[in-house]
């Protein structure tokens, strides 16, 4: 498919989504999947996406196609961190493998299962720092990326935050374009997750 | 044959040597009568520039305008070397008609090359760590100028927009109907099937033409064989899902070893492997980070097969089986890479994961060795940090 | 392999352009197009015209997308020369930005994409409106637009992005067989927008977007109603 077509037909389908599209405003304390609070010193737009299949949460200032920070509460052991579009696998064949959070990854295991995660779409997904941090109370890592995006060539810059407790993960990504956003958002990003707090 | 030929023919009234056009064609994609040694494929003429108003003038205009975005995308692989040697083998392979091909390296970790009724030719960089020689290369880009040359992209279009209408017709008669476009649109599949044949044997004869060994064409079929059978199960060398517009590698392969015959040709290894070497281990590391190991073990099991002793293939397998983490994992983990630090200039990562198995098997002296090596040979590492941690926490 | 995709996103594209038009709820237009606190160009400013993103396609009877490139070609310069008969609207210190001059660009071209995307997406349709914009133009490129002031000495830069589809005389007779049969087929339409950034600060000053069923850029005079449409409303200088 020509990048002209892609790009004018992902347009439309997110148009014909966004019939189905809702957008709350979140604001000062907030509940991730009743597992993860948070408290924001500034308003973000909470998105739900229809048939919304996803075990993260995101939330935007500028829109979908600028800047998203992503919010996983309590993945499960052999819980994935995005689902894949269904589809029929054929006989004997196996299904596309998808980031799966397992008990007792490593830490860069568990970084790895984030940049798959970007490079899905065909995207191109560089490491650039890992470091141990304390992130919702517990011991985790931080890590800094980039990704070049294939639909439309933009690109971003992203953080990612991730700790296990009692063999279920939590994390955040914070990704906007390297261009002017990145280093004028990601204060505000990082205020929330700072103040990211493991429930139960 | 000769019908869509006439139609081509009667679109293409400005196009130069027309008589030349609908007869080399055939010339090029019927098996030959004589044994393929004694006739070089005879070319259609360069192609002019379709006019504007027509349907070919509208694929080259929008085709000019994806061209524009593509030159300036940052996916385009900007290494001049590396992009004069595939554009050089393009040009020996496309002929007279050389100065029409441009070529573009694209950063993505898939099998895929493509060219357009302008001339623009796509490569990814999956196929090109997936070939194994110069020759395999041939083979591709001479299956897609096959395409190129008997302008199977517009034919394509137009077969769809006749079987589109027909088939929403009969989609307005009920199950009858369903089952009817089904037909309709299996029948689109197997026009492409044919110019999918068609380009394959175009791309033999000019490769041969060329002095190429045409039988690495079946080769390349042969070798992702293994690779599509990890989604598509045992059958999918041997069998299309119904729609697909492709014939099964299998197919291919065995209709390419039949084309190709005894001729025989270079395969240009050593020539290829230089012209790839400084991109490989970026290619490998893309193709890892899929994650997708099943898929990636059967390619580095193929190309260690090839060279056993190439310690950047055998750091990816290692590193792939370290993230798969199944039984016996570990162990076949340790004994890549160990494999990998033992021949000269391995990748840097080796010490890495090495360091990361140790350390998650409680070996810390091990551990800490590998950290270290790592550290002290990639001090400015994304994950330093993470390391020093972890040689702190290991250290007794 | 992008043409298996024509028949079944020409379909798709039509219902989803249906969704975005039945969806787009009708507004005041001044204050929804204007960033807050802009109304006009300071006098003398210079406007700088990129080249429009513009395909334009033929939807064959069965609903397959066909690019028409003589069609764009028209397109561009009728829209081209449409632009130059609004000169009492754009201003007399007006250039255009060559094509090849976007390789530089390229960058920068891709950022305001994205962006525009979500301007359309979040702010022109009402379905998907992000409540801290709180229903205002409200967006920024911010120091990115530099190298294409520098480069231009302009002080403001106009993107333009079209996308078009027209049904050929199969189509409309198809259209009239199923409404007989009472299956309702799209027909052409149209979608895209303009947007006005100022490039000295990077601000979205200006967002117009189009999107309807009717118009058409094939011909000079109906070029010129295209593009007094996508215009509408546009800031003068004074």
């Amino acid at each position: 498919m020509t990048e002209a077509m892609k790009k004018f037909f992902a347009v439309l389908l997110v148009f014909s989504l966004v019939a189905c599209t809702s957008i709350v405003k979140v604001d000062g304390e907030q509940t991730i999947r009743n597992r993860m609070s948070l408290k924001l010193a500034d308003a973000w737009n909470k998105v739900q996406l229809p048939n919304d299949r996803q075990p993260f949460d995101v939330w935007t200032q500028e829109g979908l196609t600028v800047d998203t920070l992503r919010f996983w509460a309590a993945v499960p052991h052999r819980g994935e961190l995005v689902r894949a579009p269904s589809g029929s696998v054929p006989q004997g064949g196996k299904a596309t493998r998808v980031p799966t959070f397992v008990t007792g990854m490593e830490p860069d295991q568990l970084v790895s299962l984030f940049e798959t995660m970007y490079s899905s779409d065909g995207s191109s997904v560089t490491i650039n720092k890992v470091e141990p941090t304390i992130f919702a109370g517990e011991k985790g890592i931080r890590f800094e990326f980039s990704v070049l995006r294939k639909s439309d060539d933009v690109q971003l810059l992203g953080i990612g935050w991730v700790a296990v407790k009692k063999e279920e993960l939590f994390a955040a990504t914070f990704l906007a374009p390297k261009l002017s956003f990145f280093s004028r958002l990601r204060g505000k990003a990082e205020s929330v997750v700072k103040s990211a707090q493991i429930k139960g | 044959m000769l019908t869509r030929r006439g139609m081509l023919g009667s679109v293409c009234k400005q196009c130069l040597g027309i008589s030349a056009f609908t007869q080399a064609p055939m010339a090029l994609s019927q098996t030959s009568s004589e044994p393929a040694a004694n006739s070089a494929p005879v070319l259609p003429g360069r192609f002019e520039r379709p006019r504007i108003d027509t349907e070919e003038g509208g694929l080259w205009g929008m085709m000019d305008r994806e061209e524009a975005k593509l030159r300036r995308s940052p996916f385009v692989i900007r290494d001049l070397a590396l992009t004069k040697y595939v554009q050089d083998i393009a040009c020996r392979l496309a002929a007279d008609h050389c100065p029409d091909v441009r070529v573009y390296l694209v950063r993505t970790p898939l099998f895929n090359a493509s060219m357009a009724p302008n001339g623009m030719m796509q490569v990814w960089s999956g196929l090109l760590l997936r070939v194994e020689n110069e020759a395999q290369l041939a083979a591709i880009l001479g299956h897609e100028i096959g395409h190129y040359l008997e302008r199977h992209t517009l034919e394509r279009m137009r077969d769809m927009k006749n079987r589109a209408a027909f088939a929403q017709l009969i989609g307005l008669f009920g199950l009858v109907g369903a089952l009817g476009q089904l037909g309709v649109l299996s029948g689109m599949s197997a026009f492409s099937r044919e110019q999918e044949t068609s380009a394959d044997r175009a791309g033999m004869r000019l490769m041969q033409s060329a002095g190429y060994d045409g039988q690495q064409a079946a080769r390349v079929w042969d070798n992702l064989i293994g690779e599509l059978k990890i989604k598509g199960g045992e059958n999918a060398g041997s069998r299309s899902p119904l729609m697909a517009s492709h014939p099964p590698a299998a197919t291919r392969r065995d209709d390419l070893m039949r084309l190709a015959g005894d001729k025989s040709g270079e395969s240009g290894a050593t020539e290829f492997q230089k012209a790839t070497a400084l991109h490989k281990i970026t290619w490998l590391q893309d193709e890892i980070k899929r994650g997708q190991y099943e898929e990636s073990l059967v390619l580095f099991d193929r190309l260690i097969g090839q060279n056993p002793v190439d310690a950047q293939t055998l750091f990816a397998r290692g590193e792939v089986y370290r993230q798969r983490d199944d039984k016996d994992d570990l162990q076949r983990s340790i004994e890549d890479l160990s494999r990998a630090a033992q021949i000269g200039n391995p990748p840097v990562e080796v010490f890495r994961s090495l360091g990361l198995i140790y350390k998650k098997q409680q070996d810390s002296t091990l551990a800490l060795q590998s950290f270290e090596k790592y550290l002290a040979a990639a001090p400015e590492a994304a994950d330093t940090s993470l390391i020093k941690n972890y040689i702190t926490d290991l250290k007794p | 392999m992008f043409l298996r995709f024509l028949s079944k996103v020409g379909r798709l594209g039509a219902f989803a352009l249906v969704c975005a038009i039945v969806t787009g709820a009708s507004y005041a237009q001044d204050s929804k197009n204007l960033a807050p606190g802009f109304t006009a160009r300071p006098a003398n400013s210079k406007l700088v015209i990129l080249p429009a993103d513009m395909e334009l396609f033929s939807i064959s009877a069965g609903g397959v997308q066909e690019p028409k490139a003589d069609w764009t070609q028209s397109a561009v310069k009728h829209f081209k020369e449409g632009l130059d008969k609004r000169k009492g609207l754009l201003g007399s210190n007006v250039m255009d930005l060559a094509e090849r001059d976007l390789d530089e660009m390229a960058e920068i071209n891709a950022l305001h994409g994205a962006v525009a995307q979500s301007v359309f997406l979040h702010h022109v349709l009402s379905v998907a409106k992000l409540p801290t914009k709180a229903g205002l133009l409200d967006w920024s490129l911010g120091d990115s637009v530099k190298p294409l002031k520098t480069k231009t000495g302009a002080d403001y830069a106009l993107f333009i992005w079209v996308r078009d589809t027209y049904a050929s005389s199969e189509r409309k007779a198809a259209m009239v067989v199923m409404a007989l049969l009472g299956v309702g087929l799209a027909g052409g339409s149209q979608l895209g927008y303009a947007s006005l950034v100022d490039l000295n600060d990077g601000r979205i000053v200006w967002f117009n977007d189009l999107r309807r069923v009717s118009g058409d850029l094939r011909e000079a005079q109906s070029a010129q109603e295209t593009v007094d449409a996508l215009l509408k409303g546009f800031p003068v200088s004074q």
